[in-house]
C-alpha cells in the first residue's frame, strides 16, 4: 500500500495553509537549472528563494495563487522538472562539441562552396565534365 | 513588511526594474546591504489592499527579474 502524500514527500514543509518549503542542493541541481524552473512556475506560485544555513542550498518557499493548488503535487512536479532540467544539461554538455560542429560545418558550407561551379550553367559545363 | 533578501539571488540593480513596476501599488524602502543580504520593506499604497498579495506579487516579480538577470549574465 502507497503511504499517504506526508510520509512520500518529508522533505516538504508544510509552513502554512497556502505555504510550503523544500530546499534544494545547488551542487546537485545547479543555481541556473533551479532558476529556470522557478520561471516556469511563476505563473502557478508565488516563489521565494533564500539561502538555507547550509552551504550551498537554497530553501524555496511555494504559496499558491489560488486556494485549492496542491501545494504536494507542485511541489513533486517542481522537483521533477529539477531533474529535467538538470539532465538537459547534462545532455547539453555532453553533446556541446558535437554540435558546434555541426553548426560549423554548416556554416562553413555554405560559404566555402564554389558558387561558379555550383550555380553554373549545365550548357557552360565550368568543370569540364562532358567530354 | 520586511523582507531579508540575498543579493546572490536578487541583486540590488535588480530592485531598480521592479521598484518603479510596483510604484503605483507600493512603496519599498530598502535597507543596506550586509553580508551579501539586504532588506526590504513594502508597504502597500493603498490601505485596502491586501499587504501580502502585494508583497507576494513583488517578489514573484522581483524574482523574475533576478533570473532573467542571472541568465543573460552567464
Amino acid at each position: 500500500m502507497m503511504a499517504d502524500t506526508s510520509e512520500r514527500m518529508a522533505w516538504l514543509k508544510h509552513v502554512s495553509e497556502k505555504s510550503a518549503t523544500f530546499e534544494v542542493d545547488t551542487q546537485i541541481y545547479s543555481l541556473e537549472a533551479l532558476f529556470r524552473v522557478c520561471y516556469a512556475y511563476t505563473d502557478r506560485c508565488y516563489l521565494f528563494l533564500a539561502p538555507a544555513t547550509q552551504e550551498a542550498v537554497v530553501t524555496v518557499r511555494i504559496t499558491g495563487k489560488k486556494h485549492d493548488l496542491d501545494l504536494d503535487l507542485i511541489a513533486g512536479e517542481f522537483s521533477n522538472a529539477l531533474i529535467d532540467e538538470r539532465v538537459r544539461r547534462d545532455i547539453a554538455t555532453e553533446t556541446m562539441t558535437i554540435r558546434e560542429l555541426i553548426v560549423a560545418q554548416a556554416f562553413a558550407e555554405a560559404d566555402i562552396i564554389d558558387r561558379a561551379c555550383s550555380e553554373g550553367s549545365y550548357v557552360d559545363d565550368p568543370k569540364g565534365i562532358t567530354t | 513588511m520586511k523582507i531579508p533578501l540575498s543579493s546572490m539571488i536578487y541583486p540590488l540593480r535588480c530592485l531598480d526594474e521592479t521598484v518603479p513596476a510596483f510604484g503605483d501599488f507600493c512603496s519599498v524602502t530598502i535597507g543596506p546591504e550586509l553580508n551579501k543580504s539586504y532588506s526590504i520593506e513594502i508597504l502597500p499604497l493603498s490601505p485596502a489592499s491586501n499587504d501580502e498579495l502585494v508583497a507576494n506579487e513583488f517578489l514573484n516579480y522581483l524574482l523574475s527579474v533576478s533570473i532573467r538577470n542571472h541568465l543573460l549574465d552567464r
